[in-house]
């Protein structure tokens, strides 16, 4: 009887949220237009004089733009795997440890470098894999010739792929650690009983028990698919390896924002966004098709 | 990221700032005979407005120099201000009431009101941005070259050819000419002047500076060319005289980190290698006259091979850093701190750099030399942007000539010697600002193009005793007192302070060798933006930069370079050339 009034509460509730993202996120879409824009601050959105397409097609037509494409998807997809890939391990691995103290302590020692700004980690990962560091101490101590990593086309993507799942891994692990304690105990006691061993369990119990948050995290991950992290490659990478390294969002900062090129960044900007919400669409079509869960 | 960038100007500009800062503050004691300039000038130009028959107050202040306005004009502004700016303890003073503005109150009757403030230049920029886009943009801004064309086409500034004329003071036109008006014509379209553009000073020719003591101890003979560079530095990083350990010892340092540093460009940063490629009359990044009188790139010009053999011979020896490609400007910093490099290319301000290195060990020496020269002899160099930013007038403001006027006011007192003679209250506490760095100067003032060179003339003819030590600006005299301590020190067998030992060697030894070296100077003949370049140019540059880099590291040969070229005229730097042509004619 009481159902709307009760909602009413929550919908109130919603509303600074809502407000929030009307005026933060809603309005700025009108913004989009300036991709179709020859856009001058001087003249403003009213003034400015229409290309229609004429900025997609420079992107496109931009001699290095294949290039900048494929690093950006290589390096995200890479990105993209790791991310789910080694938190799950890790978290079932720290599953496994009973010591409470233990268990906690490198939790919270394998998501500090989350909280640390590429800034400050890129100098962590430049003096580790620089031509006299560590590394390079290492690889010719086992009689391998030193490596210039970050100068290096061949391992450029790698080091931003690994560096990235390092800096985040912990932190990412929160999740799965938090999934895994939502599991039923009772199943690895009737499991136990029934004689499965911890491998077993690990298999039958504790991966489809997290498999949804899984999906989850990986529909939530791939909109994102364009994004190949702007902070590292910016901080990292130099002119040797623009060739395996140079992605979107840096290219068009060194044009768009050095340059002031409003139109081309709100172009790549849609695109962008463009490709994200197919993904997301479809990602979440697969999650639905496949399991019986879906997130919308 | 701009980190980089502003490190690299930081010096020049922070010179620049104190030279037009302590202007004029000390000294002041001796110059009883001196006329004052301010009271002088202005009883002129109300003297010559009154035969000319105008006795309009209004229309004598817009039409003289130094005559205020008769009610108080108030004018917003957009002001650049320090994140870190400071007021003296217990004053409740504002970047719109402060010593300066109370001083130009004082003079001309003016008071700012700030319509934005921004510390940062990014911020700064992006409210000049929205203020332009909301069309509402303060009486006077200080703006980049790009929003000044940009704010000049759109017919948004106010023509200020005749305030200029009217109303600027012979020394504002002294210090323009230093640079043969050059900024001036910058900030003129079609015969009008559209702002008062603050000069930039010239950061002097590249020199080559090594670590003398490790020379000595090498028995190393001086550098003449090319090969002797080569044979010192191998000398250097083969013999290890730093005692560093095998194979720790670095050849010359070339800083590829972030958009303003590379290999060659702009001489107002560090570790390049500029005078290799001039050697050759290669002139990277600049738009020269070629052969057939019009303009040309100089990345892609032919004369650029035997440079780029040059590097990459360099870099196979191991002449060069073998890890150019990943060191950032502080690691390479660093290195010289630590005694791990003992070569490097900088301008005569390098001391500012080196001081670290000889406050960790008293024993080192640099040297500088200007080389290799070319075929005549000489060094030839390219000079660089004329201007730094851009003062503007709004259309349609009542008052513009208040801007050349408050200008030519401060510049008196930062450059001039008004500031000796004059011993109202609002001229002391204006001196006692800028002694102690207080409060943000609102109008402000620019440098000489030779600032650094009158320097060192001006110190030491004071050292030689041909000129009374009083008799310079205040920032000159600081440093003659500096290093007139260094020598002393020297006298006495003692070891000098670290900030006289850098004056010293910046002033004396460095700017000496400047002040005597002759050398060719070429001129770039656009220093803008065409509108195909705001577009394609970046990828241009991405091309260039990588390429180049590539020769220099040995991954390509030197031959692609004609590849490079050809790619890079076809991929937009044909049509960008042509644009650059027609701009120019």
């Amino acid at each position: 009887m009481n159902r709307p009034k009760k909602q009413a509460y929550y919908h109130l509730m919603m509303l600074p949220g809502m407000i929030f993202l009307i005026i933060f996120n809603f309005i700025p879409m009108a913004g989009i237009v300036m991709a179709f824009q020859n856009f001058s601050p001087v003249k403003g959105i009213l003034e400015s004089k229409w290309v229609g397409f004429d900025n997609f097609r420079f992107i496109f037509s931009l001699p290095d733009s294949r290039q900048i494409f494929v690093n950006t998807i290589i390096i995200s997809l890479g990105k993209i795997l790791l991310a789910i890939l080694i938190p799950v391990c890790f978290s079932l691995l720290l599953n496994e440890i009973k010591v409470k103290f233990f268990k906690r302590t490198v939790q919270t020692i394998v998501y500090m470098p989350h909280f640390l700004s590429w800034v400050v980690f890129a100098a962590v990962v430049q003096s580790i894999f620089s031509y006299d560091g560590p590394v390079n101490v290492l690889l010719t101590a086992i009689g391998m010739e030193p490596v210039m990593f970050l100068g290096s086309n061949q391992w450029f993507r790698t080091l931003m792929v690994t560096t990235d799942s390092w800096k985040e891994f912990g932190y990412g692990s929160i999740i799965y650690l938090a999934a895994l304690t939502g599991i039923d105990p009772g199943l690895y006691e009737a499991a136990s009983i029934d004689g499965a061993s911890r491998w077993k369990r690990l298999l039958y119990i504790t991966l489809p028990g997290i498999m949804p948050i899984i999906l989850i995290m990986l529909t939530m991950a791939l909109p994102n698919i364009l994004n190949a992290g702007f902070d590292q490659i910016f901080n990292l990478y130099n002119p040797l390896v623009y060739e395996s390294g140079d992605i979107l969002d840096t290219y068009v900062y060194r044009v768009g924002m050095l340059k002031r090129q409003y139109s081309l960044g709100t172009a790549v900007g849609l695109i962008k966004s463009v490709v994200g919400m197919i993904l997301i669409l479809a990602a979440n079509k697969l999650v639905t098709t496949f399991s019986d869960r879906r997130m919308f | 990221m701009n980190k980089k960038l502003r490190r690299s100007l930081s010096l020049l500009l922070a010179m620049t700032m104190v030279t037009g800062l302590l202007g004029g503050c000390a000294g002041g004691s001796d110059s009883v005979d001196a006329v004052t300039d301010v009271k002088d000038a202005g009883t002129q130009a109300a003297g010559a407005a009154s035969e000319d028959g105008t006795s309009d107050p209004w229309q004598l202040a817009a039409t003289s120099t130094y005559e205020p306005y008769p009610e108080t004009v108030t004018y917003t502004i957009g002001l650049r201000v320090r994140a870190d700016v400071a007021y003296p303890e217990g004053s409740t003073d504002t970047a719109e009431e402060s010593a300066y503005t109370r001083f130009m109150k004082s003079k001309l009757n003016i008071q700012n009101e700030n319509a934005f403030e921004a510390a940062d230049d990014n911020d700064y920029n992006q409210k000049v941005s929205m203020a332009i886009t909301s069309g509402d943009i303060p009486d006077i801004m200080n703006v980049t070259y790009d929003d000044f064309k940009e704010l000049a086409e759109n017919d948004m500034l106010e023509d200020l050819t005749d305030a200029y004329n009217n109303c600027a003071s012979d020394l504002m036109k002294e210090i323009y000419a230093s640079n043969d008006n050059r900024s001036l014509d910058m900030a003129t379209i079609d015969g009008k002047l559209y702002a008062i553009p603050t000069t930039a000073i010239s950061s002097g020719p590249e020199m080559l500076w090594l670590r003398g003591d490790w020379m000595d101890k090498l028995g190393l003979e001086e550098p003449k060319t090319l090969e002797d560079i080569e044979n010192i530095v191998k000398a250097f990083v083969k013999q290890d005289p730093g005692e560093n350990g095998a194979g720790k010892t670095v050849g010359i340092p070339l800083c590829v980190d972030g958009d303003t540093n590379y290999i060659y460009g702009n001489y107002s940063g560090a570790y390049k290698a500029n005078n290799i490629f001039t050697s050759f009359g290669a002139y990277p990044e600049q738009w020269i006259e070629g052969k057939d009188k019009t303009a040309v790139y100089g990345s892609v010009q032919p004369e650029m091979k035997q440079g780029l053999q040059v590097l990459a011979d360099w870099y196979k020896e191991g002449v060069i850093d073998q890890q150019l490609a990943v060191r950032t400007y502080d690691d390479i910093k660093a290195l010289v701190t630590d005694g791990k490099c003992g070569s490097y290319f900088c301008g005569w301000w390098a001391p500012y750099d080196l001081a670290g290195s000889y406050e960790l060990n008293p024993d080192v020496e640099w040297r500088a030399y200007i080389l290799p020269a070319g075929s005549d002899n000489k060094v030839t160099m390219w000079s660089g942007n004329p201007n730094q930013n851009y003062f503007v007038v709004r259309k349609g403001f009542e008052h513009p000539e208040l801007l050349v006027k408050a200008k030519s006011i401060t510049l008196d007192y930062n450059q001039g010697d008004a500031a000796y003679t004059d011993d109202s209250a609002e001229c002391k506490e204006y001196l006692d600002y800028v002694a102690h760095g207080y409060g943000v100067e609102v109008i402000g003032g620019f440098d000489w193009y030779d600032a650094a060179a009158r320097a060192y003339q001006h110190i030491s003819e004071a050292i030689d005793g041909t000129r009374n030590p009083d008799e310079m600006n205040a920032y000159e005299h600081s440093l003659y007192e500096s290093c007139t301590k260094y020598l002393e020190a020297v006298n006495n067998k003692e070891k000098p302070e670290k900030a006289n030992w850098l004056d010293y060697n910046a002033r004396m030894v460095a700017s000496k060798l400047m002040n005597d070296t002759e050398v060719n100077i070429v001129q770039p003949v656009f220093f803008s933006q065409t509108d195909s370049m705001s577009l394609m140019w970046e990828s241009l540059r991405t091309l260039e930069r990588t390429t180049i880099l590539k020769i220099v590291t040995n991954e390509i040969s030197v031959d692609e370079f004609d590849t490079f070229a050809e790619e890079w005229m076809n991929a937009g730097g044909q049509q960008i050339t042509e644009e650059v042509n027609e701009a120019i004619n």
